[in-house]
């Protein structure tokens, strides 16, 4: 197994995911890459910087050598957010859930299951994928009636969809001198900037597939939101401390932020129009493995609707350790998108087989 | 190589290189307000494996339908803001011994009355891409609560909202979107490329639907009175109990800036039951 490069040797900037710079580009037409799709990936759960998709300059590279849990969860129809230092709880809940099937029976079921399948898959990259695929599958009924069994059957799947999205879904996170492990419900994915190498492995089938960034195709991402307004923040924000408390162990600092943003169109949970935010942030002393990087104030509070990044917005370069936010606050629409991290501990070169995908999987080309 | 020789290949290549160019710079046929354009969509689904009911497997009819979009004014960007009407026309034949004349002429009736609201406001790119606002946000989703309600009052409230126009127009939207995700990565990603060859190969990531693809130019040919640039896209997905596919044509036409055909392919693989659901759908710019 290979080393990862020590702290000084010059392989980029070492000891951190900032490490990821040197061979990601970073603007919106990347020139060099990669299979894109870990990296996009990684981005999809918040853990890259967000200035990997804004084009924004990194900043505050650190060295880390450093793991933690994740848990993200989205709350819908008004459901509040866990108490702080429940990761141990909601960690346990989401063992306890049982596996989804589907059991298509018709052709529009089979689209539904397979939209389930997929919000299963995408919710907690914070897709709301459930609206567009329940419709797509009502869109197929020959008439109101049929359309309005099927709309009723969708809905009823997605309620219960919304349980494993409500319990949320669980990640383990490693960083070790510019290597990044990340793993979630059924992928591992392993980057390894200092040998342009990025392994994505399927822990179903147990296949792997790495890719040398110097050599893969052009990646190109395309956003249909280009060119449309960004939330605005009406009026001042009201930041209130909080007490501070022990999460995990860690000592903890916390921050109540609440405002009103305005959507100008609909941002993934949210609908368009205004929408009262309130959003809560504990952070520690530890450094986040993540570089810091300036995300506007309306954009942080839109979090609720679409989150931008797991960083601090409080305490800039400071690990996160809770953060919920709430759009349309103590109302049946309220929707809370948040996540919580647990197990947080240091690593060292003992660590270093996380970093490598098990031996028995099989490699596709 | 001998300095004549040499600087034949390089004249050569700098002549290819400029045609490539010219190509792909070519000047912008500016939309107007009022300009339209019209597609043509065909789709047919098909079932394969598993054990559904058998009247699952038997081969569907092609659904027709059009999507019309007119320009209503022009961003300073150059993006057109139009206004789409999709026209599902009643598959009469399909549909005509499904049941009593009297039902199916309610049947019909209910078809064209949902079918008038099928329209919605979208954006139109200077590339070509057909960019929508729907709004599927589940707060705009809500169930209504049916809790101590006779059947018959939830299954009329049932009906009415799909009835609702605002509903019919957001499925339309909803469903128009499906039709052009392919043609909008094309566009889109043609667009931020500086050239186009025959074998130039990439990787698109979308944020719009969280979806990848790896595109190919395989070649250029006349396709309905145009020259179109021909790009293949295909996309595989994985989840734990169920694959998608997309394995998709588009025919894109570089001087005007616009998607003129795609022959799309969508196929669902269910681990479960092993069912396979394929989709079809082909689209054609009517000139």
């Amino acid at each position: 197994m290979a080393k990862p490069p020590s702290p000084d040797s010059g392989h980029g900037i070492p000891g951190t995911i900032q490490g990821l710079a040197g061979f990601l580009p970073l603007d919106s037409k990347m020139t060099a890459p990669s299979t894109f799709f870990a990296f996009f990936l990684l981005l999809r759960q918040g853990l890259l910087p967000a200035s990997f998709s804004q084009d924004a300059p990194l900043e505050n590279p650190q060295k880390s050598a450093i793991a933690f849990d994740q848990i993200d969860r989205v709350l819908l129809h008004g459901e509040p957010p866990p108490p702080l230092d429940s990761f141990a709880v909601d960690a346990a809940v989401i063992r306890a859930l049982p596996p989804l099937e589907g059991h298509a029976q018709t052709r529009a079921g089979a689209v539904a299951q397979t939209a389930g399948t997929m919000l299963i898959n995408s919710a907690l990259g914070f897709v709301p994928i459930a609206g567009p695929l329940v419709a797509a599958a009502s869109s197929r009924a020959i008439n109101a009636a049929q359309q309005a069994a099927e709309k009723r059957q969708n809905e009823e799947h997605a309620a219960a969809l919304a349980h494993f999205i409500s319990a949320g879904s669980m990640s383990h996170f490693a960083f070790y001198q510019g290597w990044l492990r990340s793993e979630g419900r059924w992928e591992l994915t392993i980057v390894q900037p200092d040998q342009h190498l990025i392994s994505v492995a399927n822990l179903t089938t147990k296949t792997v597939r790495t890719v040398d960034t110097r050599t893969a195709p052009e990646t190109i991402v395309i956003d249909a939101n280009e060119g449309r307004p960004p939330p605005a923040l009406l009026g001042d924000p009201v930041v209130e401390r909080l007490p501070d408390a022990t999460i995990g162990g860690l000592q903890a600092r916390g921050y109540r932020t609440t405002a009103t943003i305005d959507l100008k169109y609909a941002l993934n949970w949210c609908g368009l129009g205004r929408h009262k935010v309130s959003q809560v942030e504990y952070v520690t002393d530890m450094a986040d493995p993540q570089a810091a990087n300036p995300v506007t104030i309306a954009r942080f509070l839109s979090d609720g609707c679409q989150p931008a990044s797991t960083a601090s917005y409080r305490e800039p370069g400071h690990l996160v350790l809770y953060r919920s936010t709430t759009a349309d606050v103590d109302t049946s629409k309220g929707t809370t998108l948040m996540f919580e991290r647990g197990n947080v501990r240091a690593l060292d070169e003992s660590s270093l087989s996380l970093f490598s995908v098990p031996a028995e999987f099989k490699k596709e080309p | 190589m001998p300095n004549n020789l040499r600087r034949a290949t390089i004249a050569v290549t700098m002549i290819a290189t400029l045609q490539a160019l010219s190509l792909l710079f070519a000047e912008t046929i500016a939309r107007k307000v009022g300009d339209t354009l019209v597609y043509e969509v065909v789709s047919q689904g098909h079932i394969s494996g598993g054990h559904p009911p058998s009247q699952a497997y038997a081969p569907q009819a092609p659904q027709n339908s059009s999507i019309k979009i007119a320009v209503t004014s022009i961003d300073s960007d150059g993006t057109a803001l139009v206004h789409v009407s999709i026209d599902h026309p009643y598959p009469a034949q399909q549909l005509a011994n499904k049941g009593p004349a009297w039902v199916v002429a309610a049947g019909r009736k209910g078809w064209e009355d949902q079918n008038r609201y099928k329209e919605f406001d979208a954006r139109l790119t200077r590339d070509g891409a057909l960019l929508f606002m729907v709004d599927l946000s589940p707060q705009e989703q809500a169930a209504e609560d049916t809790k101590g309600k006779s059947l018959a009052k939830v299954a009329q409230a049932a009906v009415a909202e799909v009835n609702d126009p605002k509903y019919q127009a957001m499925l339309a939207e909803n469903q128009a979107s499906g039709t052009f995700a392919v043609p909008n990565v094309i566009a889109l990603s043609c667009a931020k490329r500086t050239l186009l060859a025959t074998g130039d190969s990439w990787h698109v990531v979308s944020k719009a639907n969280n979806a990848e693809y790896d595109v190919k130019v395989t070649g250029t040919q006349a396709f309905r009175g145009r020259d179109a640039v021909v790009l293949s896209a295909k996309s595989h997905s994985e989840y734990p109990n169920s694959t998608n596919d997309t394995d998709s044509i588009v025919y894109y036409d570089l001087q005007a800036h616009v998607v003129v055909g795609a022959h799309l392919v969508n196929t669902g693989n269910m681990h479960a039951n092993g069912m396979t659901s394929t989709v079809t759908t082909d689209l054609n710019l009517k000139e």
